[in-house]
């Protein structure tokens, strides 16, 4: 059985998880409920069959919790000392990182911006959220498809790190260039479904809270009521 | 043509609010070392302008600006960031578009000087440190940074910094911007998408 979330529980999860687990101190004090909770985005992501990045996301996981115990145990030395700084970050930023990942593989722009229109989010703010979250995904093949395309044409980061404007311009324009055009072809999607700026518009999408929202809503308390015991008790 | 924004529009914002945080993100990559913290605002500038010029091609109407940097300071915000950056995101939104105003938003100088002020919308992320300075260093602490870190961090960023960081901030972003003034010309115009 999938899973099936609404919008708004996969946004505010996400909001939640990066809080709690950025600002939060509950790696330090409750280690196995946070384990716990960076566990939640990967289940997710496997019963909506994403299996390929809830591998990477569990392995990192692993990887990120034996690196701190490993690097725990070692003298201090400068290096040692930003390995930590680095584990730590990406120990905070993994499960906000796996759930927002979530987010934006499992909804589509049309049911996103209804969401976001029933919590009477004016549409100026809306709109390009949306397709902020769109464009986070767009980006990240283009620019790969972009340095595959280089490669091609012999202008590898190795033959480049000299050049370090080249290199930049080489990377960015064509990034650019693509990512504008993907914005005019949404403009015209967009147009051809009827979006218009703070006008009325019908959805195909369903977009309401059930059970199984509700038992994420009640997990995501338990997460804040960790966050602010750990805080202030 | 109507002052009111479109869906054109706000799709454009959308997709440079992504790259300019996204570039912002890299360049903040850079406190890892914690010497180099006061930098980051002069390296954010330095990626961050590029983009921004081409974004100055496209902005017709009031409001592009304000709302771009208002949603990157949001998605600091909704990363833990707390929520100074806001603030802050207001103030160099709103002094971006008077400037872009004035130059009846086809002035390339005065787009380049708006965009040298946007980027300091992610300033008041180090807003706390100045603030209330012990409580940060608690909060760092529990958070699990470790001691060294932090004061090694707070040995470079004395109160008056913040202003130097700001400067450097619109340092960045003017070379950065003028950088991307070269790009347009050597790339944009040519193919045509500098309308």
């Amino acid at each position: 059985m999938t899973i099936k979330l609404d919008f708004r529980t996969k946004l505010f999860m996400t909001i939640v998880l990066s809080y709690v687990m950025v600002l939060g101190n509950i790696q330090v004090k409750y280690f196995l409920q946070a384990l716990i909770i960076s566990v939640i985005p990967i289940v997710l992501l496997i019963n909506t069959k994403h299996t390929r990045v809830a591998i990477i996301g569990m392995a990192t996981l692993v990887f990120v919790y034996g690196a701190d115990r490993f690097l725990m145990k070692l003298e201090y030395s400068p290096l040692v000392a930003i390995l930590l700084i680095l584990v730590m970050v990406v120990k905070k930023i993994l499960p906000a990182f796996l759930m927002g990942k979530y987010t934006i593989l499992t909804s589509n722009v049309g049911e996103s911006i209804y969401s976001l229109k029933k919590m009477k989010c004016p549409d100026e703010i809306a709109i390009p959220l949306t397709v902020m979250v769109r464009f986070f995904y767009a980006a990240r093949i283009d620019y790969s498809q972009i340095k595959k395309a280089m490669r091609l044409r012999g202008l590898t980061l190795k033959k480049l790190i000299k050049s370090p404007i080249l290199l930049f311009e080489y990377r960015l324009v064509p990034l650019l260039m693509c990512l504008s055009k993907t914005a005019d072809d949404l403009t015209v999607s967009a147009m051809t479904k009827g979006l218009a700026v703070n006008q009325k518009r019908t959805s195909i999408s369903e977009s309401r809270i059930g059970g199984i929202d509700c038992i994420f809503f009640v997990i995501m308390v338990w997460a804040i009521y960790l966050y602010i015991r750990g805080k202030y008790a | 043509m109507s002052k009111r924004l479109e869906v054109k529009d706000l799709i454009n914002i959308g997709l440079f609010s992504v790259l300019g945080f996204v570039f912002m993100m890299i360049g903040s990559f850079l406190a890892m070392v914690p010497v180099l913290m006061p930098f980051v605002p002069l390296a954010q500038g330095i990626l961050v302008g590029p983009v921004n010029m081409l974004y100055s091609t496209k902005i017709k109407k009031r409001g592009m600006v304000f709302i771009q940097s208002l949603l990157i300071a949001l998605v600091y915000v909704a990363m833990g960031h707390g929520p100074w950056a806001l603030l802050t995101a207001v103030i160099a939104g709103v002094i971006a578009e008077v400037i872009l105003k004035s130059g009846g938003y086809t002035d390339v100088n005065k787009a380049r000087l708006a965009f040298s002020i946007a980027p300091l919308c992610t300033i008041g992320n180090w807003l706390p440190i100045f603030i209330s300075r012990n409580e940060y260093v608690k909060q760092m602490l529990e958070q699990g940074y470790n001691q060294e870190f932090i004061d090694k961090m707070l040995s470079v960023m004395p109160n008056w910094i913040i202003v130097v960081m700001a400067i450097g901030g619109i340092i960045g972003a003017y070379i950065g911007c003028s950088i991307g003034m070269a790009f347009l010309k050597k790339h944009f115009k040519k193919a045509g998408m500098e309308k």
